[in-house]
C-alpha cells in the first residue's frame, strides 16, 4: 500500500471513516459529497493544528519525543479544553493496555528460569539429539547391509518412531 | 465497558494520521500520542459535525451552503478551518450552483 496512493500531499483519512463518522453522528441527515469532502479536508487540518501546537509545547519542554502530556496541553491552549477528560481516559486505557502486554511478557520470562539457565538446557538439548542421531546412523547403515537386521531394528524402535516410512 | 453508552465504531487509522502529522518537518517523534489524538479527532468531528447541522436545521429552507461557513465563523475554535473552507467552495461551485450543502431528511 505504499506507493499506490500517489503523492504524499494528499495525505488524508479514509473517506469510508468519515462517512461512517457522518452516519453514526447524524443519522438521520442527508449530507452532499462536497461537504463531505469539507469534512475530510477539516480532519487533516485539525490533525496539522494538534500535531503543530504538541510540537512547539515538546520543543519547550525541552523534550525530542512528542508525549500525550503536550497533545494534552496543545487541546487546552487551542480552546478545546473540554475534550482533555475523554482524552485522559483514552491515554489510561492505552497504558493499561501496555502494561498488561509487558507483565505478560515478562511472566514468560520469570518462569523461575534465568535465560542463562534455559538456554543451558537448549544446548543440552542438542547435544543429545545429534548424539541420539549418531547413535542411529551406523544402525541404519548397518541396517542396508542386512535385511533381517533392519527389521529387527525397525521392531524394536516402531514405538518411538512410527511414523517414519521411509525404508 | 459499563459506563460507555456510546462506543464509536469506526476508528481511524493510526499509521495514517502519523503520517499526516508528520508531513510537517517540524514534528519530530511522537510516543502514544496517537492514539491520543484520535479520540480528540473523533470528537471534534462530532462537535463539527452536531453544530453545522443546528445551524443548517434552524435556516427556514433546507439547503444552505452557508451553513458551514456559519459555523466556522461563529465558533472560535473552529477559525482555523477557515482557509479550507476557502478553498473549497471554489471547485464546488464549478460542479453545481448548491455547493456545499446538508439538508436535514424530514
Amino acid at each position: 500500500m505504499a506507493s499506490s496512493s500517489g503523492n504524499d500531499d494528499d495525505l488524508t483519512i479514509p473517506r469510508a471513516a468519515i462517512n461512517k463518522m457522518i452516519k453514526e453522528t447524524l443519522p438521520n441527515v442527508r449530507v452532499a459529497n462536497d461537504a463531505r469532502e469539507l469534512v475530510v479536508n477539516c480532519c487533516t487540518e485539525f490533525i496539522h493544528l494538534i500535531s503543530s501546537e504538541a510540537n512547539d509545547i515538546c520543543n519547550k519542554s525541552d523534550k525530542k519525543t512528542i508525549s500525550p502530556e503536550h497533545v494534552i496541553n496543545a487541546l487546552e491552549s487551542l480552546g478545546f479544553a473540554s475534550y482533555i477528560t475523554e482524552v485522559k481516559d483514552v491515554l489510561q486505557e492505552c497504558k493499561t493496555v501496555a502494561l498488561k502486554r509487558r507483565k505478560a511478557s515478562s511472566r514468560l520470562e520469570n518462569l523461575g528460569i534465568p535465560e542463562e539457565e534455559l538456554l543451558r538446557q537448549q544446548q543440552e538439548l542438542f547435544a543429545k539429539a545429534r548424539q541420539q542421531q549418531a547413535e542411529l546412523a551406523p544402525q541404519e547403515w548397518l541396517g542396508m547391509h542386512d535385511p533381517s537386521a533392519s527389521a529387527a531394528q525397525q521392531a524394536g524402535s516402531s514405538q518411538d518412531e512410527e511414523e517414519e516410512d521411509d525404508m | 465497558m459499563p459506563g460507555q453508552k456510546r462506543k464509536y465504531n469506526v476508528r481511524f487509522p493510526p499509521s495514517r494520521i502519523k503520517k499526516i502529522m508528520q508531513k510537517d518537518t517540524q514534528v519530530g517523534r511522537i510516543a502514544m500520542a496517537v492514539p491520543v489524538i484520535i479520540r480528540a479527532l473523533e470528537m471534534f468531528l462530532k462537535s463539527l459535525l452536531i453544530k453545522t447541522c443546528l445551524i443548517t436545521q434552524s435556516k427556514p429552507s433546507n439547503v444552505m451552503s452557508v451553513a458551514h461557513k456559519q459555523c466556522i465563523e461563529s465558533e472560535k475554535i473552529f477559525h482555523f478551518l477557515k482557509e479550507v473552507m476557502e478553498q473549497a467552495p471554489a471547485t464546488a461551485a464549478k460542479k453545481d450552483n448548491r455547493g456545499l450543502s446538508m439538508w436535514p431528511l424530514y
